[in-house]
């Protein structure tokens, strides 16, 4: 790979170019943070009020008891998954495709937990209490549930926010050194010197820092897995028709790597142009990406029609109802809406050349982002539309308040990573000048170097 | 909270000039415990009096309860009042009343609200102008009394409408009224008086006879909604359930142009063209006579009545009546056949402007099918004494302006009087209107001078209603707000207003009451005296004879009887375009239930609809008009129009647009003056043979009208989807075969009975294993449980509009599945509560373990432990938990109904049905102190003990031979969805009965 990149940049290059991102903004990013910050005021206005009158201000109601925020917890954990994914896993494969777009990957994990979090906290009924589900020891020697799929979630999202938030921060560590190294401003120099560590590049800080980051990916690379099949299991471990099926797990891992890659490209693109990375995140990327989300597209259409299979072979009268419904009930646009995003739209990409053209990645991408809500959509509300009693059959009713909280969130994960393109160096310096031909004194040597 | 207690004290000080007295001394302590406790969070408690002296009769926190009788609408079942620390906070019905005999319906147990009505008339009002408008303003009770007393002086038309009064205070109403030359009339619109004026052309007894219905194998009933509204509807359900147990043979065929509760139970429901059922009485008279019923008869009677039914045709009859020629022929081979049968009718579909051929026919069946003594009682008739003649006269004088003075009490006329009659307008020419009025209403509205009666939860009265049963109602506690008896006051007004003839040998109305209750003591033939009798009627909550014993009656066949049946031929036999059918309901009754919020939010029971008016429409009209369901539809006539949504449903005769009687209020209240839409009583027209209210026969036009307002329907799904949630075994009897028993029934699920294996050790229950058991067979839906768990459980009252958004708070709701079987309409009523699952799908989920099993089995709710994930709620297969999704608040005194026993949830946390622990608490705690343990029956859940037919039976499982175990061991018992998911429910739901009639 890189051909091109080897002959055109070197480590300066580098440097200079992602290092430019931390120059003083312009009136953009000032527009974009500001806009952010306002969402995060408006989710905040609504989420007050859902405290001060009760949960009523939400559209849930009976028999739909989650509705758009555990939609939208769900979505973000997916949203989280791809960080790890691609800065973990990949590393270990030592997929060379990671290197530029990883460091985003992880912020945009980070951020994504943190968002994610946020859910469950707005759409408990007395939040106040939300740390009982913790296990504390207390004078009351009362202890959270250990069977309820809730309780396995705190710690999955817990661990995962915490291994995932460590591993951004060390892989972050060389990168703040070399930023320190150029800080102009007295704040920026503090803020570098402090979060860097006291790193020198020694071969002694190298030696430490690579064995550090390999138990990391390793510690990671499980969380992959497990964090979404948690999270799967809040539905399959609970009797409604349309949760109760084992294939959760790998199914909400596969939908969470596809949400996960389509929302890195639809953060990646803008940043690629408005920071001119055209020579660091190059078309191959683009088209490992996409190669990714072709995998992931095909696990998630399969899904589906197992979850149809599995609905029609079962012969329960219950389930087989549910996914009659999903496609020809009140809910049907969702159900079409979410086929069309997440298995057709996709199929796109079997042309080549699309793959590595970033107008149709960047449509495709939000396509995909749409897509994987209404997946969540549909199985939350669905199939708790339509469960066992059909007298007590309803549907639902959606308020102004779910729709501030939930923009409410895209303006905290914005403001976050607005914030930290500007703070950080939002593309590994260290990492692609890893994959880069180290220079030599005779340019000849470098290009026989592979 | 101070000025809370303050005003508390300060009534207390008006009320009593000799100062505080025991039992306000006690309220006030009540109260001031209260406000220290709910203050608890904001203030400290203000004040708190401890007892100078204990009183053994007042123990806080242990409930007294009273006798008493219901009086909310004439059937006069009994009931007992609760009270905690002197405030009542819930009715159950009395198992001494004959009448009920325990259970109490819907509109009985929400009487409490209208006790506690916040917008209840609370002190003497006059109405004076003020700037151009004209206000009620307060006034002394000296000052109304002299004023009304200067009334009653002068000379004058004078005239006293009332409702249909009972008892004791009917007698002094007579004698007052006569005493001070004043004119009665009474106005209730829900009396049958029609039905009472047939009874004497044909028995020649004025009257509502009594029903046996548990002695009749065969009711046919044309439009008597018996197990709803109609006459005495607890008495009748009960009648009812008793002949369909297990071993009776009782069907029921109701035929009406409209799905009624009565019409969703029975056997089978004939849908009738709205009018034609006195033809179809007609031609099943014929049948039968043909078919040499009526030997019992005279030969005269006989004879004539031979000669009346030579000129039916019955395929003419079958061409009118819209059903088919084998249906009145089945109709009539069931009756030919049964060894004791009841034929009935009343409803709106016999409330017609002719009525009288209909009731004649139906009774002349009655008497040719030797009913008459045995199934249609007429030696214990109840006399009404609504007259709309009478009332249409009284209001032609007011248009006159010859009625000077215009006395007012128990009767709502403005409302409920047909627009036709023209009430509202003839009032303005009455110079003076002397309300009586408890409430609001818009009777009341036109009034110049209200004297606020009592509610009869805080006086003394009686109620009457057949031979042998003499009902005593007693204040249950000290009045809510500044009103008096009705009894006292007329006592009082005739000192007052110097009369000389009056003289009632008593000083109030408790002694009146007393002086005539010695004349039954005497009547009783009693050895006690009349203190002990007196005592023990008033612990009893009545005195009642022994209903067994027989008396004799002659039966004397008017001539008119017959004239009546001949003239209802000549009926012009037209097309009658659209016609209004306006029928009462539990919900709202006539229209006095409008403001009860309980009753308001209690889905209708065959529709499903709370807080609401609404036209029934079948699809073929309202395709006609270019209606859809839930579209805004005017429904006008000449005399007024109403805006109502529309209900669509094949359950109505193409002919009729059914709407409910009783919303629509101008006045009367805040929660009645939400359902807006119009009174369909404006529309009515009045009758020229009837005495009643026609509800029947009004045309009307239908149009769609712009806007679609929200009508809220609880039910999910009309339909099972084959789920067999609600079960029904079809009992294959023909009318010729008499089964005892239900063996030929079949039993089409079987799966739910088998032992499941079971993967994990099951759940231990060392002593008790509280369960229940529901008899689909004898739950008729009427809704009286749902009401009742509300009046205990402290549950909140939401509104239209959250009901709107599905979360109305009902723990206990009634699930009611159509299914059609061909041209049958099978309808199945399931009450569905908490099933207090033994393998519990909420439990395992609860991160917080807010919920979990306890020992005695029972599925717990630990609301304080809540934090509102409500993942329970999506795992809870019957859908049967409910979310506090706001902070539901009560005005006052709607407040002081709180069941102080029952913890009141906050916003945020789950609730659902407990099966009433607070009371299963108590019962043990008894049982703990006296050293053994529960005994069967002693535990009833608020649902269990309202059930008028006793379809829900609550107990220790863990007893073989308890009532509930043997229950749920039965064949027909299963557990809902239990063999799909293993959820183990508690409860054991007992397959419906439906007798196949074909």
């Amino acid at each position: 790979m890189g051909e091109a990149a080897k002959k055109e940049i070197g480590y300066k290059d580098v440097n200079d170019q992602v290092l430019r991102m931390l120059e003083p903004p312009g009136a953009g990013w000032y527009i974009q943070l500001f806009i952010c910050v306002a969402l995060v005021i408006v989710g905040f206005f609504c989420w007050t009020r859902q405290l001060l009158f009760g949960m009523g201000m939400a559209g849930i109601a009976h028999p739909i008891m989650w509705g758009v925020y555990i939609t939208n917890f769900v979505f973000w954990v997916g949203i989280a998954h791809s960080g790890t994914l691609i800065s973990a896993v990949l590393y270990l494969f030592r997929a060379k495709f990671r290197q530029p777009i990883y460091r985003l990957a992880e912020a945009m994990t980070v951020f994504a937990v943190m968002t994610a979090g946020l859910f469950p906290i707005i759409h408990v009924g007395r939040p106040w209490f939300a740390y009982w589900l913790m296990p504390y020891p207390n004078e009351r020697a009362l202890w959270p549930n250990f069977r309820s799929p809730l309780v396995w979630d705190v710690f999955a999202i817990s661990t995962y926010f915490t291994v995932s938030a460590v591993f951004f921060i060390v892989g972050l560590i060389p990168d703040i050194a070399a930023a320190r190294d150029r800080a102009k401003t007295f704040f920026r120099k503090m803020l570098y010197s402090i979060t860097s560590v006291g790193w020198t590049g020694s071969h002694s800080n190298w030696r430490h820092y690579m064995a550090g980051y390999l138990l990391f990916a390793a510690f990671a690379t499980p969380l992959v897995v497990s964090v979404h099949s948690v999270v799967s299991w809040d539905f399959a471990m609970g009797n409604v028709p349309g949760w109760h099926a084992t294939i959760f797990p790998p199914y909400f891992v596969a939908g969470a790597i596809f949400s996960g890659v389509a929302m890195v490209l639809t953060l990646i693109i803008p940043l690629r142009r408005v920071f001119k990375l055209h020579d660091l995140i190059r078309p191959e990327h683009f088209d490992a990406m996409s190669k990714l989300i072709m995998l992931t597209s095909g696990i998630v259409t399969y899904s589906y029609l197992t979850e149809f299979y599995t609905a029609w072979f079962s012969n329960n009268i219950f389930e087989r109802y549910q996914f009659w419904f999903r496609p020809f009930g009140e809910f049907k646009a969702a159900f079409w809406g979410m086929a069309f995003c997440n298995c057709i739209a996709p199929l796109s990409l079997w042309i080549k050349p699309l793959r590595t053209n970033i107008t149709h990645l960047f449509i495709l991408s939000i396509i995909i982002n749409i897509g994987m809500w209404l997946e969540r959509f549909n199985i939350i509300f669905t199939s708790l539309a339509r469960e066992f009693v059909p007298a007590a059959w309803g549907g639902y009713n959606f308020s102004w308040v779910e729709f501030g909280i939930t923009i409410g969130a895209f303006g905290w994960f914005g403001m976050w990573m607005t914030l930290f393109i500007k703070f950080f160096p939002a593309v590994a310096i260290t990492e692609i000048k890893e994959v880069m031909p180290v220079p030599m004194r005779n340019p000849e040597a470098a290009g026989q170097h592979h | 909270m101070e000025s809370k207690l303050v005003k508390i004290n300060k009534r207390r000080k008006a009320e009593k000039k000799e100062g505080i007295s025991r039992r306000s001394f006690i309220k006030s302590l009540g109260a001031a415990g209260a406000a220290g406790i709910a203050g608890c969070a904001d203030n400290p408690a203000q004040k708190i009096l401890p007892f100078v002296k204990g009183d053994t009769t007042q123990i806080p926190g242990v409930a007294v309860w009273y006798s008493s009788t219901c009086k909310e609408c004439s059937a006069g079942c009994g009931i007992q009042v609760r009270t905690r620390e002197g405030r009542a906070v819930k009715i159950e019905g009395n198992r001494e009343n004959p009448v009920n005999r325990g259970g109490l319906c819907a509109l009985g147990q929400a009487a409490l609200q209208s006790l506690y009505d916040p917008d209840r008339i609370r002190e003497p009002l006059k109405k004076v102008s003020e700037g151009g408008r004209e206000i009620f303003k307060p006034i002394s009770w000296e000052d109304a009394f002299s004023e009304v007393a200067e009334a009653l002086k002068e000379e004058g038309y004078k005239a006293f409408l009332a409702g249909e009064l009972t008892g004791t205070v009917a007698d002094l109403w007579d004698s007052w009224c006569q005493d001070h030359d004043i004119q009665q009339a009474v106005y209730d619109p829900m009396q049958p008086v029609d039905l009472a004026r047939a009874s004497e052309l044909t028995f020649g007894h004025y009257g509502i006879p009594k029903y046996n219905f548990e002695k009749a194998e065969v009711i046919v009933s044309f439009g008597a909604d018996f197990l709803e509204t109609w006459i005495s509807p607890v008495e009748y359900a009960r009648g009812w359930a008793a002949g369909r147990k297990p071993g009776n043979v009782s069907r029921v065929i109701h035929i009406e142009p409209r799905l009624s509760l009565t019409a969703a139970n029975a056997d089978k429901w004939i849908r009738s063209k709205p009018g034609s059922e006195t033809a179809v009485a007609l031609a099943v008279l014929k049948l039968l006579v043909e078919r040499g019923n009526g030997k019992n008869l005279s030969e005269s009677v006989i004879n004539r009545l031979k000669k009346l039914v030579s000129k039916v045709n019955i395929e003419e009859v079958a061409y009118v009546s819209g059903i088919k020629r084998s249906t009145v022929l089945l109709i009539a081979d069931y009756l030919h056949q049964a060894r004791s049968s009841l034929v009935l009718a009343g409803g709106p579909a016999a409330s017609k402007e002719r009525p009288l051929g209909l009731f004649v026919a139906v009774n002349f069946i009655n008497m040719v099918l030797k009913n008459v003594g045995r199934t249609v009682d007429i030696s214990r008739m109840r006399k009404p004494r609504t007259s709309v003649r009478k009332v249409s006269e009284l209001v032609a004088a007011m248009d006159k302006a010859k009625v000077k003075t215009l006395l007012v009490y128990a009767t709502n006329p403005a409302f409920s009087l047909p627009q036709s009659y023209n009430f509202r307008y003839a009032a303005k020419k009455v110079s003076k209107i002397i309300s009586f009025a408890s409430h609001m209403d818009e009777t009341a509205k036109l009034a110049d001078i209200i004297l606020p009666a009592h509610h009869s939860l805080e006086e003394w009265g009686d109620a009457h209603p057949f031979n042998g049963v003499y009902g005593l109602t007693q204040p249950v506690m000290r009045p809510v707000f500044n009103t008096r008896s009705f009894g006292d006051m007329l006592i009082t007004l005739s000192e007052k207003s110097g009369n000389k003839k009056a003289a009632y040998g008593a000083a109030n109305f408790e002694e009146y009451l007393k002086n005539a209750w010695k004349k039954i003591h005497v009547t009783s033939g009693s050895a006690e005296s009349f203190k002990s009798f007196w005592l023990k009627a008033v612990e009893r909550g009545g005195y009642f004879e022994d209903l067994e014993k027989h008396i004799p009656v002659r039966v004397s066949v008017k001539d008119e009887a017959y004239t009546v049946v001949a003239e209802s031929f000549k009926e012009p036999e037209h097309d009658h375009g659209l016609m209004l059918y306006a029928y009462p309901s539990v919900r709202s009754f006539d229209g006095r239930a409008a403001n009860r919020p309980w009753l308001q939010e209690l889905p209708d029971p065959v529709t499903k609809i709370v807080w609401d008016s609404w036209a029934e429409i079948h699809p073929e009209t309202a395709g006609k008009a270019g209606i859809k369901n839930g579209d805004l539809v005017a429904v006008r006539n000449k005399y007024g129009d109403l805006k109502l949504a529309a209900y669509i449903t094949e359950n109505v005769d193409q002919g009729i647009v059914a709407v409910p009687l009783g919303q629509g209020h101008t006045e009367y209240g805040r929660y009645a003056r939400l359902v807006k839409g119009g009174n369909v009583y404006d529309l009515l027209q009045t009758g020229e043979d009837s005495d009643g209210v026609v509800l029947l026969g009004s045309h009307v036009e239908i149009k769609r009208l712009p806007g679609r307002p929200k009508l809220v329907n609880t039910q999910g799904s009309d339909s099972q989807h084959g789920r067999g949630l609600a079960r029904t075994a079809i009992v294959a009897a023909t009318a010729a075969s008499h089964s005892n028993g239900h063996n030929g029934g079949h039993h089409a699920h079987q799966e739910g009975h088998h032992e499941i294996k079971q993967m994990y050790v099951q759940r231990e229950h060392p002593v008790y294993e509280w369960g229940m058991v529901v008899d689909l067979a004898a739950c008729t839906g009427c809704s009286a449980c749902v009401v009742a768990c509300y009046a205990e459980n402290n549950i909140a009252v939401v509104g239209k509009d959250v009901c709107w958004q599905g979360r109305e708070m009902s723990w206990l709701r009634i699930d009611r599945y159509y299914e059609k079987k061909g041209e049958e309409l099978r309808v199945s009523f399931q009450p569905m509560m908490c099933q207090h699952c033994n393998n519990a799908p909420c439990e395992p989920v609860c991160p917080v373990y807010a919920t979990y099993h306890n020992e005695d089995g029972l599925n717990v709710m630990v609301y304080n432990r809540c934090v509102g994930t409500r993942y329970c709620s999506n795992n809870c297969t019957y859908k049967v938990r409910r979310y506090n999704w706001y902070e539901f608040k009560l005005p006052e005194p709607l407040n002081w109904q709180v069941n102080p026993d029952v913890t009141k949830r906050t916003a945020g946390v789950m609730e659902k049905c407990t099966f009433c622990i607070q009371r299963i608490n108590e019962a043990k705690d008894i049982a703990k102190d006296q050293g053994r343990l529960v005994e069967d029956g002693e535990i009833q859940p608020a649902c269990v003990q309202s059930c008028p037919t006793e379809a829900l039976v609550f107990g220790n499982l863990k007893d073989p031979n308890s009532r509930v175990s043997r229950l749920a061991k039965s064949g027909r018992g299963y557990k809902v969805l239990d063999h799909h998911i293993n959820t183990q429910p508690s409860v054991t739901y007992l397959e419906d009965l439906k007798w196949e009639i074909t």
